[in-house]
């Protein structure tokens, strides 16, 4: 839980190129050991993409990606402590779902029966029924119990709750919570619910369309943008001193969301006679990924400002 | 803990002071653990270490080691001493703001203030 | 546990599916078989045998088909490589085929002592793949066996690999590579040259190093397509 010099896994300057679009591009980052960190993004963003890069499912076109310090690809050594639970997992169409746990339970070194046993019961799942019979939600929980209960020093979560409803989600959520609190590990979540797991990371990283727009722990980022709002000019003289995300307007009144440096800055935005809000992580990283690429460097640092010339070319 | 409120930490900071100054947690007792107040409002245990260490570096807290974070002796009267110097930029300067856009004099406020004092 | 014992272990999960179904169709072929062989005087000819066995090595070539496009999958999702799936993909085919061989040695066994089951039907081991040693019909019946596992195996990969396309593109190819090499000998009136060619063979050779050859080839051609699977 500490700020970690070892991170779990590092990716460097890495593409991932397919025949007719490129999914990443010349993406750098690191996770840092025994943190949950929320991979963000659109649709077609390359959350995926990343993730099957760091569980050895693919190869990078270029770039490094090390796991455990060694690349994951066909490495048994490295594989054994990742768990990598996916969006639609397949199932032998044979399997119950007492199978799918017992073979997990197999080859997953840390696996502990106790929590699979404790899951499978709060999740009412059938153990003697076959895997492909299962409803949607019911095969989600399947996946969501192998992810929990192999206690993978790195586990990753692509979108793990398909077809779960609201109550199941949260289950998840608190089972991940209680579980990560007494077993530290690495944890990668990718999801669409921002809202639902913000609460739960310690890291963010956003991608969009293959490139990183975010990379930064989750209370800074939560500090480093606000929603004003007040009278026209005075938004847009608040603004143009700081970086402008988004804005929107009706009438004389205007609304923006923008990245800022500190309690200074906030103080000023009151002085200005604005409406100060924090903006939460969703409309943070929503304001972000409606930037037009084009007009978008690439973001270093949350609490740094862009030079304001940029401002004329925002919408 | 309110997402749409800033940073996590601080609220938690924010609550368990709250709770030293109504008394509700009394100086020399146990505080939370970060894992309890993880569980509690759903939050990063990380994040909530994070407030609890925000709450030791200000003096409000202790550690005492292998056994958790204490509530300091004095931490009360340290919190009201602050909260009090707060006080006027927290609650004055967007009192007087909203006075001064209705048009409301800092004189006419002090009676409304006599007024509703003497209604309770 | 051994990884690649693990990646084995996963096929056996459901004995029943992976080891019943391929000796119940056999066994349904081959109660027919009796039916009509004591029906018919066939057997009274010296030397009659049926197919009817193919019936196990071509089910068992499904079944390595399906477990590879079913497990495959599902191993990559819990952190299996594909190699060492391979490996304990290739372990259960060795031990299953030998295993099988055995079974099928005792039931030549048994046949030849009952008369060809009162019937005078060489069933489990026609033609030439009947040899007069017990353990050579070990080989003699297990390592085709290998052969159409492999087979199967490398059937899967391909499906996983390139899709339904893929298994398309590789029956076609297939037809035309056997095809044309018919009517390459047929055209250079080859015919009777093959068959001398394979008369002057052993029994062995025929029976157990060919296929043997085939099973190895399968199992090289296969590694590699399955090092770039994307589950």
């Amino acid at each position: 839980m500490t700020t970690g010099t070892n991170p779990t896994a590092t990716v460097r300057d890495v593409t991932m190129r397919f025949r007719e679009h490129t999914a990443l591009d010349s993406v750098t980052t690191s996770f840092e050991k025994d943190a949950i960190t929320g991979l963000l993004g659109r649709n077609g963003a390359g959350k995926t993409t990343l993730m099957q890069l760091l569980t050895g499912h693919r190869v990078p076109s270029a770039g490094r990606v090390e796991v455990f310090g060694a690349s994951p690809y066909e490495n048994d050594r490295i594989l054994r402590d990742i768990c990598f639970v996916k969006e639609g997992q397949r199932y032998p169409e044979q399997f119950r779902v007492q199978d799918a746990l017992a073979a997990a339970a197999m080859v997953f070194p840390h696996w502990d029966d106790d929590l699979a046993a404790d899951l499978l019961t709060d999740f009412d799942l059938p153990a003697k029924r076959p895997v492909r019979k299962l409803s949607r939600g019911m095969n989600s929980m399947v996946g969501i119990i192998i992810g929990l209960a192999s206690r993978a020093p790195l586990t990753l979560f692509d979108e793990p709750y398909l077809g779960l409803d609201a109550v199941a989600r949260q289950q998840f959520y608190d089972r991940l919570l209680a579980d990560y609190a007494e077993h530290p590990r690495t944890i990668v979540l990718s999801t669409h619910l921002i809202e639902e797991i913000a609460s739960l990371l310690e890291r963010v990283l956003l991608i969009d369309r293959g490139r990183v727009l975010l990379d930064t722990d989750a209370e800074s980022l939560r500090d480093s943008a606000l929603t004003v709002s007040g009278p026209v000019d005075k938004v847009q003289a608040f603004a143009r001193q700081h970086e402008l995300l988004h804005t929107e307007s009706l009438g004389g009144h205007s609304r923006a969301v923008v990245r800022v440096g500190g309690a200074a800055d906030r103080r000023a935005a009151a002085t200005h006679g604005l409406t100060v809000e924090p903006t939460n992580l969703q409309q943070l990283v929503v304001a972000m990924s409606l930037q037009s690429p084009a007009t978008r460097g690439p973001v270093r640092s949350p609490l740094r400002a862009a030079p304001s010339e940029d401002l004329e070319e925002v919408s | 803990m309110n997402e749409d409120a800033g940073p996590i930490f601080r609220q938690v900071a924010a609550e368990i002071e709250n709770a030293i100054v109504d008394g509700s947690l009394a100086e020399e007792t146990q505080a939370p653990s970060s894992n309890e107040l993880a569980a509690f409002h759903r939050i990063n245990p990380a994040t909530a270490a994070k407030g609890l260490n925000e709450l030791v570096t200000d003096g409000v807290l202790y550690k005492r080691r292998g056994v958790g974070m204490f509530v300091a002796t004095g931490a009360r009267e340290q919190l009201l001493k602050r909260r009090r110097s707060e006080f006027a930029d927290q609650y004055i300067h967007p009192l007087m703001t909203e006075a001064q856009k209705l048009g409301i004099s800092a004189r006419d406020l002090a009676a409304m203030i006599d007024d509703w004092e003497g209604q309770r | 546990m051994n990884r690649v014992l693990q990646a084995a272990r996963l096929h056996l999960f459901n004995p029943l599916v992976m080891l019943g179904v391929p000796w119940l169709v056999v066994g349904i072929s081959f109660a027919i078989n009796v039916v009509i062989w004591h029906l018919t005087p066939a057997g009274e000819d010296d030397g009659g045998f049926t197919g009817g066995v193919l019936a196990l090595y071509f089910t068992v070539l499904v079944m390595f088909v399906q477990s590879v496009t079913q497990l495959l999958p599902f191993a990559m999702g819990i952190s299996i490589s594909r190699r060492t799936f391979y490996l304990g993909t290739a372990l259960v085919v060795v031990v299953q085929s030998l295993l099988y061989g055995v079974a099928i040695a005792v039931l030549v066994a048994i046949e030849n002592g009952t008369g060809g089951w009162g019937a005078g039907m060489s069933y489990w081991a026609p033609g030439p793949f009947e040899v007069d040693n017990f353990f050579l019909q070990i080989l003699a019946s297990g390592v085709p066996m290998m052969a159409f596992a492999f087979a199967g195996v490398g059937s899967g990969i391909v499906h996983k690999r390139w899709g339904q396309a893929g298994t398309w593109w590789l029956i076609i190819v297939s037809m035309l590579v056997f095809g044309g090499l018919a009517i390459l000998v047929t055209w250079l009136g080859a015919w009777a040259d093959i068959a001398s060619w394979f008369a002057d063979q052993s029994i062995v050779t025929l029976t157990v190093g060919i296929p043997a050859v085939v099973a190895l080839l399968s199992a090289l051609v296969a590694y590699p397509g399955i090092r770039r699977v994307v589950p």
